[in-house]
């Protein structure tokens, strides 16, 4: 398991805890199910990188406590 | 509801665990800020319901962000929702332990090898490779029969070993029997006379030269030497091509590839603009061809060939034939030599050889004009004026002769043109020896009658024979020159150039006619004059310094010096007027006689004159006669000799210098003249000039001479006494002039 801290610098920043072999489309739908926001609507990036749905957190070398740039499309 | 309160309960703890590292005041201020952001976030939650309510997708135990900054749910709740989302709970504890051994796992440790270990077991293994050989060998070699074996096998077979070798024998020795009886029945029947003819005619049924007639050898005929054994065998072909066979040698085929090899190998770039002609064998030269290097490529290759049997040795007759052209054509070609010729001395003209190859025009043989012939043309006229300019340089010498010749000189005594130079010379040289031999004969005898005669002569030739004028003054002037300056020249109107020379002369002899006897009659009056006892010492004077020759003798006569001219009698005649006036400088002597013969000549040569002689002219002396002068005399203008002059007369129609001349034109050209100074200093030297002219050249200006002379003839005595306060009298001697 481990525990990702996602922040727009709009107000909301959440820990989402995981397992790294979880898809980003997973973090997504946990995420929106913390924050209440729609899953589709959710953009991850990390600088200029977006982050893809279909690829796992350990593809992106994703470990624990890192943070993610949480944006709205 | 439980699940908020633990919410809160974590936000309250987060802040309990904050605060203590903050001040209490800064505690006091986030509290506040924290407690506005909860009010915001608290109405942003509220709208994500209210949303969540409309789009009907209201989930009540959805997690919703809480007014922390930070949020997280616990492992619990995560599970939860993953379930919901379908996805596999979290791998917490022990699976975090499981995790990492499954990293370490990757990470196994591999013990360096111990090489020493390895070279062991190996050695140890090939040694078991070793023994295995060793045992399969001797297996092997245990099956094998050992020599000793073997020998004792032979011992028993011997007898029957040479039993074996008796039998072979026997054989062989049948086998040869049974040969010998064959032939020999062949033989007892005739049968191998019969074989071989049979095999005679079967082999010429076969194949004979005849077969091989027609058949192509691709080779080149000089190659397959004569007499010699080549092997041909047939080419390789194309199964489907038409074509006969072909005969090729592999030795000779071999030889051509190598001889094309070294073609290519010398081969030399494809471009060479300076190439050489190529010269075949026999030294003629090979038609270049245009881009012959792609010869072989376009036509594929070429090889020389030949036919075997009559069409071959036809070909080869043609060759043959080709050759002997090709060999009379080398002879035909002339054979050039690299020695050069000789060293000559170049020539400007032509060799007598050379000369042949032009072709001479024919000269016209001039006609000889009868005296009495009508009608005068130009041309004639030109060539009388040469001929008889050339004869009358003889015309002292004839004037002795004058009796029969007079008449006949002037009209045209003929000398034809064929006659050579060199006799002309000769005739010249003579004349002119003649001349100086009999100067001092000449007398006035002479004149006299050849004034008589010419008058004659002009009046029948003037008017209709011009050119009989014209060649009168070249001998008369010829001879005037040698007399001197006729000062009378200038006044009879020659200036004119318009009137008759001819007429000139005549005048001018009268008038010197009236002269000779003037001066007799002035000798008289000087004698008279002696006698009576009176000076004789001006009677000199009438020479004027005239130069003239007729009076030489008699001038040596009169030894008394004189201390004046005595100025010219105006009144006994034009001459005389004239003489005065050329002494006073009214008149300028002035070589006009000159000018108007070479104006004269000058007219003869304009008639005659054409753009071709012109440029006979420019080109023989622009080139090779520049500094030798012309090879063949130009007979045409042989008395011709050019003087120009330019004269250049000013406003008062006085003739200037050059030098004068110069000013005026650059004075004309910069319009502008000299400065007030100069031209009134010029003006001054100008009139100094003509006073000294006007002035008497015989007296002073107050006439003292005049004076004295006149005192003297008074008192009849050769002094004058001068009365004065310091001397009396003095006596002045006749001989020394006085100031």
């Amino acid at each position: 398991m481990i525990e990702i801290t996602c922040n727009d610098r709009l107000g909301k920043k959440v820990r989402v805890k995981c397992n790294p072999d979880d898809t980003i489309g997973d973090l997504k739908k946990l995420i929106a199910a913390q924050t209440g926001t729609r899953w589709e609507k959710i953009v991850l990036k990390k600088w200029y990188t977006i982050y893809k749905d279909h690829i796992k957190l350990e593809d992106y070398e994703i470990h624990d406590g890192m943070n993610l740039e949480l944006y709205y499309q | 509801m439980d699940r908020k309160e633990s919410r809160d309960h974590n936000n309250s703890r987060k802040r309990r665990n904050r605060s203590p590292s903050r001040s209490p005041s800064r505690s006091h201020s986030k509290s506040y800020a924290s407690v506005k952001s909860k009010q915001i976030k608290e109405d942003i939650s509220l709208n994500i319901q209210r949303e969540e309510l409309l789009t009907g997708k209201g989930n009540d135990e959805r997690p919703v962000a809480n007014s922390t900054n930070d949020t997280s749910i616990s492992i619990e709740e995560t599970n939860r929702i993953r379930a919901e989302l379908g996805l596999k709970p979290l791998e917490i504890g022990g699976e975090n332990s499981n995790v990492e051994a499954s990293t370490e796992k990757k990470d196994v440790h591999v013990p360096a090898e111990n090489l020493r270990e390895k070279k062991a077991t190996e050695e140890l293994r090939r040694k078991l490779d070793e023994r295995r050989e060793k045992r399969q060998i001797e297996q092997k070699l245990a099956q094998v029969r050992t020599l000793a074996h073997t020998t004792a096998d032979d011992d028993d077979n011997a007898v029957s070993w040479v039993e074996k070798s008796r039998r072979i024998q026997k054989e062989k020795e049948e086998a040869n029997k049974r040969a010998k009886m064959l032939e020999e029945m062949d033989e007892a029947f005739g049968v191998g006379d019969m074989l071989t003819t049979e095999l005679i005619k079967q082999k010429a049924k076969a194949y004979t030269s005849r077969d091989l007639r027609g058949i192509k050898v691709e080779h080149d005929r000089e190659m397959i030497a004569e007499g010699k054994e080549v092997v041909l065998t047939l080419k390789d072909q194309n199964i489907l091509q038409e074509e006969g066979d072909v005969l090729v040698n592999v030795n000779l085929v071999d030889i051509e590839r190598y001889k094309k090899n070294n073609e290519i190998k010398k081969q030399r770039p494809g471009y060479q603009p300076y190439e050489e002609e190529e010269v075949d064998e026999l030294g003629l030269p090979k038609p270049k061809l245009l881009l012959a290097k792609y010869d072989t490529e376009i036509e594929g290759e070429k090889h020389d060939s030949f036919v075997l049997g009559k069409i071959g040795d036809e070909e080869a007759k043609m060759k043959a034939q080709k050759l002997m052209k090709d060999k009379l054509k080398l002879q035909q070609k002339k054979i050039e030599s690299l020695e050069s010729r000789p060293l000559q001395i170049a020539s400007e003209y032509y060799t007598a050889e050379e000369m042949v190859s032009f072709k001479k025009v024919k000269r016209r043989v001039k006609k000889v004009r009868s005296k009495g012939d009508g009608i005068l043309k130009a041309d004639d006229l030109i060539q009388e004026t040469q001929e008889t300019t050339s004869s009358d340089l003889g015309s002292r010498s004839r004037k002795k002769r004058m009796d029969e010749e007079v008449t006949e000189d002037l009209s045209g005594f003929k000398i034809t043109v064929d006659e050579s130079q060199k006799e002309i010379r000769q005739a010249l040289l003579k004349a002119n020896k003649l001349k100086e031999r009999k100067a001092d004969q000449w007398d006035m005898n002479m004149i006299t009658r050849s004034l008589k005669r010419e008058p004659l002569e002009e009046t029948e030739g003037m008017e209709e024979d011009p050119l009989k004028s014209s060649i009168i003054l070249n001998a008369t002037a010829e001879f005037c020159r040698t007399l001197g300056d006729i000062p009378t020249y200038g006044m009879a109107g020659n200036r004119d150039e318009d009137e008759d020379e001819l007429m000139d002369f005549e005048r001018q002899l009268a008038e010197e006619r009236r002269r000779n006897q003037e001066k007799e009659e002035r000798k008289r009056e000087a004698e008279r004059l002696q006698e009576r006892g009176g000076w004789n010492v001006l009677e000199r004077e009438n020479d004027q310094g005239s130069d003239d020759s007729m009076d030489v003798d008699r001038n040596e006569k009169d030894n008394a010096t004189v201390i004046l001219d005595e100025e010219p009698d105006v009144g006994s005649g034009m001459a005389a007027a004239l003489k005065l006036a050329m002494s006073k400088g009214y008149l300028e002597k002035q070589e006009k006689k000159r000018i108007v013969i070479s104006k004269s000549a000058q007219e003869l040569q304009a008639q005659r004159y054409t753009i071709e002689d012109k440029a006979a002219e420019d080109d023989k002396y622009s080139r090779r006669n520049r500094f030798d002068g012309p090879v063949v005399e130009f007979k045409d203008k042989e008395g011709y000799k050019p003087l120009p002059k330019l004269e250049y007369i000013d406003d008062n129609g006085k003739a200037m210098s050059t030098k004068e001349a110069f000013r005026h034109l650059s004075h004309k050209f910069h319009g502008k003249g000299s400065g007030k100074l100069k031209s009134e200093k010029r003006a001054k030297k100008d009139e100094d000039k003509m006073l000294m002219n006007r002035m008497s050249s015989t007296d002073t200006p107050l006439n003292t001479l005049k004076k004295l002379q006149d005192k003297q003839k008074e008192l009849q005595s050769p002094y004058v006494v001068l009365s004065g306060k310091m001397a009396p009298t003095s006596i002045v001697k006749p001989g020394k002039g006085k100031k």
